[in-house]
């Protein structure tokens, strides 16, 4: 299973034929199950990875805190502790498992190793790899050579170096634990390379000369930290910055597949959220529940069939289908469907409702109905749709008192095996 | 699948939880207690404290990926 950082849907051409920018990912589409409209269960990483490797949406606890990042991550964290993981499914059947995971958030600190018997955080503090294995970029190992004998760390030279996560600095690595696995294996690999600040290897960048990529990071940055609008060159070098990062995704799946090809296995590829370049006002992924922030690439490669399939399928549904995969039967591309799928953001604030033509969301403070099919979710159209809108919301108030009676379960099961193990 | 046998009025009760939920049946409500009432056992009996990155590690690589900046 690969899982990418942040990258959009409409930027994969097996999704929107105007886009050439990912041949290898299209290949490989074309050949397995392509889901043209795949949604992510939130628009961060916090949000839709432990949903998507649980099943289950998170709920809220009195003692959780989204206040600092300490308590996010404890969050995720008892996520994962209360739900099985896909990974420990699969370790059940006898698989093999191994992930390489080079997002933060999906570390040991936050019980991602649970089901893994091989797991590598790809990280500049990993207790797994060196910071070579960050990139395989000559200058940035002489930056790392060079900035790390100077005293104090003056640049902030040790913060930064997440920035540089590329995978060729670690593919040797994902090349090794494939020819080392046994049979049936499971490997996870979650790679950053499509996340802001969008460095990208010189190789794969077909847009961006250095100093506009560096240009366009400086000016992501500052839109980040001021109110100032970007100007239309900021934000076009921010977007071609972004194109060459998903060229360079491209690349690493050209790689792993043909790495992989001699052990024929079923690959299921997918995003875990999108990015917005400007839409709504927003660039990177906010806590927005909009197209560009939900809408994720995904197909499944090898397992028998071949299918493009327009209905919508929430990545929710992965924990489902990976199961299913290793059952000696076709796989049922349509039976992952859904008609309404909901997304949440992580601090459960705000709540979308999802069909192939609306999307109600529903905030604190407003509840908006959206027409998907024109005019790029710029107008709340609920006073013109009042039915469409009411049906939408009790679907998303039937969501609510679901994840409330699963938090009164869960809690009361929390208690229930604490005390047990007190006695 | 493996059918298990609980008690008319166990079933009862549960038809009543399920009542406005997302769960479809009472078999569906009690795969979702019976699962995480044995996750947690397991977790318990496995439970590891160990843990490799430091807390100081995670904020660097966090903030330099713009997530603490709200």
């Amino acid at each position: 299973m690969v899982t990418v950082d942040s990258l959009r849907a409409d930027h994969c051409g097996f999704v929107n034929g105007g886009s050439d920018l990912t041949p290898a990912i299209d290949r490989l589409a074309d050949e397995g199950v392509s889901y043209t409209q795949a949604v992510a269960p939130g628009p961060r990483t916090p949000s839709s990875v432990p949903v998507f490797f649980t099943g289950e949406f998170m709920t809220d606890d009195e003692s959780w805190t989204m206040a600092d990042w300490q308590g996010r991550q404890a969050r995720i964290g008892e996520h994962m502790q209360r739900f099985t993981h896909l990974s420990e499914q699969l370790q059940r059947q006898g698989y093999e498992t191994a992930a390489f995971t080079a997002n933060p958030w999906t570390t040991r600190e936050s019980s991602f190793d649970l089901g893994f018997d091989e797991f590598t955080e790809i990280s500049a503090d990993s207790p797994d790899v060196s910071a070579k294995h960050l990139s395989d970029s000559t200058l940035f190992k002489l930056a790392d050579t060079g900035i790390v004998t100077l005293p104090g760390d003056p640049f902030g030279w040790s913060s930064k170096k997440e920035w540089f996560t590329q995978w060729p600095g670690s593919f040797d690595l994902v090349e090794e634990a494939i020819s080392e696995l046994p049979e049936p294996f499971f490997l996870w690999v979650f790679i950053l390379d499509s996340h802001q600040p969008y460095i990208t290897p010189r190789r794969y960048r077909e847009e961006s000369a250095a100093w506009e990529m560096y240009y366009a990071i400086l000016r992501y940055w500052h839109g980040e930290s001021s109110d100032d609008q970007l100007s239309d060159r900021a934000e076009g070098l921010i977007s071609q910055a972004y194109r060459d990062a998903v060229r360079s995704v491209d690349g690493f799946v050209d790689r792993l597949s043909e790495a992989i090809s001699p052990y024929e296995p079923i690959t299921v590829f997918h995003s875990d959220h999108g990015e917005a370049l400007g839409e709504h006002g927003n660039f990177g992924h906010e806590q927005t529940l909009y197209e560009e922030n939900l809408r994720v690439p995904m197909f499944v490669h090898n397992a028998g069939i071949e299918e493009q399939v327009h209905e919508q399928v929430s990545l929710r549904s992965l924990p489902e289908m990976l199961i299913d995969l290793t059952q000696p039967v076709e796989l049922d591309p349509m039976s992952y469907t859904q008609p309404v799928t909901i997304s949440k953001t992580e601090n459960n604030n705000k709540i979308s409702v999802r069909t192939d033509s609306w999307k109600y969301i529903y905030t604190e403070d407003e509840e908006l109905l959206i027409s998907l099919d024109s005019d790029g979710e710029n107008h709340n159209i609920i006073v013109e749709y009042p039915d469409v809108a009411k049906l939408l919301s009790q679907v998303a108030k039937q969501h609510r008192v679901t994840q409330t009676e699963k938090d009164i379960i869960s809690t009361a099961v929390i208690e229930l095996i604490s005390e047990e193990a007190q006695l | 699948m493996t059918d298990l046998t609980l008690s008319d009025d166990l079933v009862n009760r549960i038809e009543k939880r399920v009542e406005q939920t997302e769960f479809e049946t009472a078999d569906e409500y009690a795969e979702f207690v019976l699962s995480g009432v044995v996750t947690r056992v397991e977790r318990e009996a496995e439970r590891s404290s160990e843990s490799s990155t430091s807390r100081e590690g995670v904020q660097e690589r966090l903030e330099s990926l713009g997530y603490l900046e709200e």
